[in-house]
């Protein structure tokens, strides 16, 4: 097997896979990647079953080694990599040679989440079932916490070698476009008042700095909601809630299971994938959609990876 | 009971009632274990929280014509068939010490609703409290209803670190945190029995949506040797 060593990680970059599931109702986050195109893509890539644990890595400023050829791929944001002393584009694999590096630097502003897989593979004790690391809860990844500098993870394969592969350039999503989530109403959106729904769906918002793995604040006009406290709710992936000042907020996979704003629907899960790569400032819309519409595109989706 | 669509997977069950009229939490675990039971391989999440449940399942569950709203409807009406108050909720008993040393706040809860320190203690261990759902971090139950003069708002500027165990209580809730977690609620006590431990991956958190809880008084004494039980 191979060891690849971790010789920089500045921001945060830790162990990932499609999450948990049925943990919720123990107050267990969900996890998971944040994009699911570029995590699966980066595993196809290396000749993996596309759920198979990978680095995720926010925002660069990230590099490893190893001590044996590796065969690697790296899918989703640009972050100006290079890989044994040459320029690397994402959306490919490639064999990181021993001693040498592979480097991701600072973002081209196209995405924010890089998925870096290895062919077979990491080492990686499952936790609820899942690979996926929870950094509040200390569980799960890599010793349950985010990966620093001196990591060593290790391959399953002895020799994780195969092939590599290209993306075909009309399968490469362009990220750092304007955004339209397509929105489910739901939860408390008719209680709102009609003003406020109007404005939703009428005005631009942009992506803040505020954001991570457990949501994404939007700027823009505020929502009104204006009719006090409300009971907790259980709360789906995607949800668009409305904090006390008027704020947006679209959670995602490291959520609480449970929330006490207003909420407005639903966002169509395979534009989370976009709106996680969106830089602050990207303009975002909101439509609203069906979704019994969105069920047949999600369910494509998941045939054309092989897992429905 | 209404079933309404909420995302390309998901479904949200709104049972009637509201903040002064929960519906009881054992119809919605009892709702739970049905659904779970119906779609067998095919649930994802299914998850109680006050008046709401949420069901999202697999793609799978969708292939082939299949129509699980149908489905969901079914184990509702079985539901109302059976009568929720049938079946006997789990009663749990955890030792509570309310020691000053573990209980910050509890002489102000205790002036504030016009009381001594061990009249609020009775009030608040004399009470059987239902598990109405499981949120905010693992194993937390926000569990229901506090005796009225014990009830105050959240505080206005939150605890950075509340150690594992405390027992808290906010508006008419109270809990156990635990892990340690920044929070807002009055801190008026501690348990030393673990409410999550990740060691057991299948039943890893003492409490379930629809549980009953009791608390213990202990002493001092007594909850080290607890303590230390539980910690070996």
């Amino acid at each position: 097997m191979a060891t690849v060593t971790i010789t920089r990680a500045d921001f945060f970059a830790s162990i990932q896979d499609l999450g948990r599931r049925r943990t919720q109702h123990m107050g267990l986050a969900q996890s998971g990647v944040a994009d699911e195109y570029s995590f699966f893509r980066a595993n196809y890539l290396a000749g993996n079953t596309v759920t198979t644990p990978v680095i995720e890595i926010i925002s660069g400023l990230f590099s490893v080694t190893t001590d044996s050829p590796v065969t690697m791929a790296l899918a989703g944001a640009d972050m100006s990599a290079r890989a044994n002393n040459a320029p690397l584009s994402p959306w490919q694999s490639f064999v990181l040679m021993p001693g040498k590096v592979l480097e991701l630097k600072n973002s081209t502003g196209d995405g924010i989440f890089s998925y870096l897989a290895v062919k077979g593979g990491f080492d990686i004790p499952l936790c609820f079932n899942s690979a996926s690391t929870v950094a509040r809860e200390n569980l799960g990844g890599h010793q349950g916490r985010k990966l620093g500098v001196g990591d060593q993870l290790t391959t399953i394969l002895e020799r994780p070698l195969c092939p590599t592969l290209a993306t075909p350039p009309d399968q490469i999503p362009q990220f750092g476009k304007p955004i339209t989530l397509r929105l489910m109403p739901g939860y408390d959106h008719d209680r709102f008042p009609e003003d406020s729904k109007a404005l939703l769906f009428s005005r631009e918002y942009t992506v803040s700095t505020k954001m991570d793995r457990t949501g994404i604040r939007l700027d823009g006009p505020p929502v009104v909601w204006g009719q006090g406290d409300i009971l907790s709710k259980p709360v789906a992936l995607g949800v668009v809630q409305i904090t006390n000042d008027g704020t947006p907020v679209v959670l995602l996979r490291e959520r609480q299971s449970t929330g006490g704003y207003p909420m407005m629907g639903v966002v169509s899960h395979l534009d989370l994938f976009k709106l996680v790569q969106a830089f602050p400032g990207t303009p975002v819309r909101f439509v609203p959609a069906d979704p019994a519409r969105l069920r047949r595109e999600l369910i494509r989706f998941y045939s054309f990876w092989g897992l429905v | 009971m209404k079933i309404e669509v909420l995302s390309e997977f998901s479904y949200l069950i709104r049972f009637p009632g509201d903040k002064t009229n929960l519906p009881e939490p054992t119809a919605l675990g009892i709702a739970a274990q049905l659904i779970r039971d119906a779609f067998d391989e095919d649930w994802v999440e299914v998850v109680p929280v006050f008046a709401d449940l949420l069901v999202t399942l697999s793609a799978n569950a969708f292939t082939d014509g299949k129509d699980p709203q149908t489905v969901i409807s079914a184990c509702l009406d079985r539901l109302e068939r059976q009568g929720g108050a049938q079946i006997e909720p789990r009663m749990i008993e955890v030792p509570a010490c309310y020691d000053e040393e573990f209980a910050d706040d509890l002489a102000e809860i205790a002036e504030k609703g016009g009381m001594t320190v061990n009249e609020a203690v009775n009030l608040h261990a004399g009470q059987t409290y239902k598990v109405y759902a499981m949120g905010f971090c693992a194993g937390f139950g926000y569990m229901g209803d506090v005796p009225d003069p014990l009830r105050q708002p959240r505080r206005s500027s939150p605890r950075t670190r509340i150690p594992v165990g405390s027992i808290a209580i906010a508006d008419f809730m109270t809990a156990v945190y635990p892990l340690a977690m920044p929070g807002g609620w009055h801190i008026i006590g501690r348990c030393p029995v673990p409410f999550f431990n990740p060691d057991d991956q299948h039943n890893p958190t003492l409490l379930r949506a629809g549980d009953l809880l009791r608390f213990q008084p202990i002493d001092k004494d007594e909850f080290h040797r607890l303590q230390a039980k539980w910690q070996q």
